[in-house]
């Protein structure tokens, strides 16, 4: 594998512009082994990606060409994350358009997830992303209704959840792990059902998965799966792919601040 | 006492097992089938905890079927839910639970919900120990008239050839 950093070349399996799955997405990083993973997953699934490792390059990529999807380092010394966030968005405003900027930190808070959202990115991860975080991101900008996928940050009142557990830490570790492990397994069933077309499958997952949400204490995630329990028992599926994206990419970033504790 | 905890989500189960656990001897069910039948048993439990919506038999058709089958009738069953809607819950009142949780339960209110229950449970058993022993008295005083209404005719004759009787009538 042959590639250079910042110089507007394009790397990905395919540059075909039929490809209608391939995205262009722009990774500002310097940690070169983070970036070589992102790479690498992000070209695994078919997508074009340039890799800047400062805030000149970035910007200079930026103007140069159109992205889809942009992942930001925020701790990188290089690379002056909140000032070139500024930059891209003041650009926007002038020339229009919106590209989501995935914030990437490798020790993520609550309150740096807030800052982040705060100054204009469009979600949150802790670094290294795993595959199923980046093909969550990368559905929501396929979806029909992208800025609102992940406008909203998921929250977790982790002292409610606590709360419930009469104060016991090991049980609320117990418990989330149980949460974190039958997750993808209902969202993998919501989605065969929408497949399928079988809403009482849909809504018995988002049932069970509404159910911990609101004991978690995790009131948007739990929101977005009582629609779909709704649409399921009403068996209107029209709108239930694009909640379903949803709640993937907020239970995602979910279990980025779940693992921390 | 002997609790089951009938709840098909690992993670609610876990958490009722161990806010319960010491308290309670604790058998878990992850259907509604496999509760039923842990119901009917011999030794089983009195007291349970069913969740609403389980495969198998779901929470009010195990209440049915305890309430209509004479043996279990008098199990205290609480259902768990949160259907928490006046209309639900009155179904599920009807279908012969005795209490009922929602979801997301508070463990103040679990604990006393539950703590009721037991003292409920004991006092059944109580009064059925009662009622057995107050079956036995009967059963016992019964013996007894039966012996009375045997042994009166030779009481008779006896009180005849009694020496007063014999002073009396010689006179």
């Amino acid at each position: 594998m042959s590639w250079s950093v910042g110089s507007s070349a394009l790397w990905g399996a395919t540059n075909d512009p039929g490809q209608k799955t391939g995205r262009r997405i722009l990774v500002a990083e310097n940690n070169t082994a983070n970036s070589i993973l992102l790479l690498r997953t992000l070209e695994s699934l078919n997508h074009q990606v340039v890799i800047a490792r400062n805030s000149r390059q970035t910007l200079a990529e930026f103007g140069a060409l159109s992205f889809d999807l942009i992942f930001m380092d925020m701790e990188s010394s290089e690379l002056d994350a909140f000032a070139t966030i500024q930059a891209i968005r003041d650009r926007e405003k002038a020339e229009g358009g919106h590209v989501p900027i995935i914030a990437m930190t490798e020790h993520p808070t609550s309150a740096d997830r807030e800052l982040c959202l705060a100054q204009g990115t469009d979600g949150y991860s802790a670094t290294p992303l795993s595959q199923e975080e980046i093909e969550t991101f990368l559905l929501a900008i396929a979806s029909s209704e992208p800025a609102q996928l992940w406008r909203r940050p998921v929250l977790w009142d982790r002292a409610k959840a606590l709360d419930r557990l009469e104060g016991d830490e090991g049980l609320l570790r117990e418990v989330v792990g149980i949460f974190l492990e039958g997750k993808p397994k209902m969202l993998a069933k919501m989605e065969q059902a929408l497949v399928e077309k079988t809403p009482k499958v849909l809504e018995l997952a988002a049932h069970g998965l509404k159910s911990e949400l609101a004991y978690l204490g995790v009131l948007e995630a739990c929101d977005t799966a009582r629609q779909l329990e709704e649409m399921g028992k009403k068996e209107e599926l029209d709108n239930a792919k694009v909640l379903v994206a949803r709640l993937r990419i907020q239970l995602s970033q979910l279990d980025g601040i779940m693992r921390q504790i | 006492m002997k609790l089951l905890i009938a709840e098909d989500d690992p993670f609610f189960r876990r958490i009722l097992e161990q806010l319960l656990g010491s308290e309670f001897e604790i058998s878990t069910a992850a259907d509604g089938n496999l509760a039923w039948t842990m119901l009917q048993q011999e030794t089983g439990p009195r007291l349970a905890i069913l969740d609403w919506v389980m495969p198998g038999m779901t929470g009010p058709e195990i209440c049915r079927r305890v309430r209509t089958t004479p043996r279990v009738a008098s199990a205290y069953l609480i259902l768990l839910t949160d259907k928490n809607s006046a209309a639900d819950i009155t179904a599920g009142l009807r279908a012969g639970a005795d209490d009922y949780l929602t979801k997301p339960f508070d463990p103040g209110e679990l604990r006393a919900r539950v703590g009721m229950a037991r003292r409920i449970v004991e006092l059944q058993a109580d009064l059925a120990t009662q009622v057995s022993a107050l079956e036995d008295a009967l059963q016992r005083e019964k013996l007894l008239q039966i012996r009375v209404s045997l042994l009166r005719p030779s009481l008779h004759t006896a009180t005849l050839a009694s020496p007063a009787t014999v002073a009396e009538i010689s006179k």
